[in-house]
């Protein structure tokens, strides 16, 4: 099936129509701008169905928010703003659910001194993922901002809503702990 | 040492980065999800969640359990406390009656 013609109005036209009860606008919002959400929501999501989820709850707290946008930046940059928020919350609520995966099966990868090509991102990736998950969720929030989506201390700090200083201090905090987690899995493998 | 750490981090990162996650099966009808959703949360859909009728109703809860307090206060005072202080008392006299009286 061949996919709906998008419709051609400007994000914030969108907005005002979706305002006005147009459900329909607010579907072509998802549309346009469900890839930047849903990319996102995944580099904290664990499996298939949490991503789903996730990124469901970022476009429904976007709607219910929808008329707090003042339409003075891009409707991508607030919507960001909105899934970055909504993310946080889930690594939260996760916390308290207790999980920690364990690195065994992927410490290997570590030994390997040698430059990864690109059938090792993948492995690079869930090791990553691995070590993220044990970090607190503001330290995995910002280092994951900051090294893998390469945002900017300033950016960071305006999704986060966190001052720039604070970013830094959760950087550092964040690169000290995963380096910790990788040695001790280094060392385990030995 | 630290150096080291660092720079296996950064390598780590990078091969990650070389990686970004796949989203294309979740963007697969995803507006009409989240559209169904929308619908779903909103009143007289008949898919209301039973937590949030509950929370409007707690308001009638909360007046009918004082209702029903205030009304069980002043409509049984002292029934039972008299009641018993009664038959207390008639025991006491029976008991003053046998003394006297060298029953027993």
């Amino acid at each position: 099936m061949a996919d709906p013609e998008p419709d051609p109005r400007p994000d914030g036209r969108l907005v005002a129509a979706v305002l006005d009860g147009d459900d329909g606008a607010f579907a072509a919002l998802v549309g346009r701008h469900k890839r930047q959400v849903l990319r996102i929501a995944a580099r904290f999501s664990r499996a298939p169905h949490e991503l789903e989820e996730l990124g469901q709850e970022i476009f429904l707290k976007a709607y219910a928010d929808l008329g707090q946008y003042r339409g003075d930046a891009p409707f991508s940059h607030w919507l960001s703003r909105v899934a970055v928020r909504s993310c946080y919350d889930a690594l939260r609520k996760r916390r308290r659910e207790v999980d920690t995966l364990p690195l065994d099966d992927v410490a290997p990868y570590l030994a390997d001194d040698s430059i990864p090509g690109k059938k090792d991102a993948e492995a690079a990736r869930n090791l990553l993922n691995r070590a993220l998950s044990r970090l607190r969720p503001a330290e995995r929030m910002v280092i994951t901002l900051l090294s893998l989506e390469e945002r900017t201390v300033r950016e960071v700090a305006g999704l986060t809503g966190w001052t720039e200083v604070n970013v830094k201090v959760r950087a550092f905090r964040a690169r000290r702990a995963l380096k910790r987690i990788l040695e001790e899995a280094d060392g385990g493998e030995r | 040492m630290a150096e080291n750490g660092d720079k296996r981090l950064d390598r780590l990162f990078a091969a990650a980065r070389g990686a970004p996650p796949d989203t294309t099966r979740a963007e697969e009808g995803f507006e009409g999800r989240v559209a169904a959703r929308i619908r779903g949360r909103r009143p007289g859909s008949g898919e209301w969640p039973l937590g949030a009728w509950a929370w409007r109703l707690a308001p009638l809860f909360g007046a009918v359990v004082i209702t029903v307090g205030v009304w069980t206060a002043a409509t049984i005072p002292e029934t039972v406390t008299g009641a018993g202080t009664e038959i207390a008392a008639a025991w006491e006299a029976a008991d003053m009656a046998d003394l006297l009286g060298g029953g027993g």
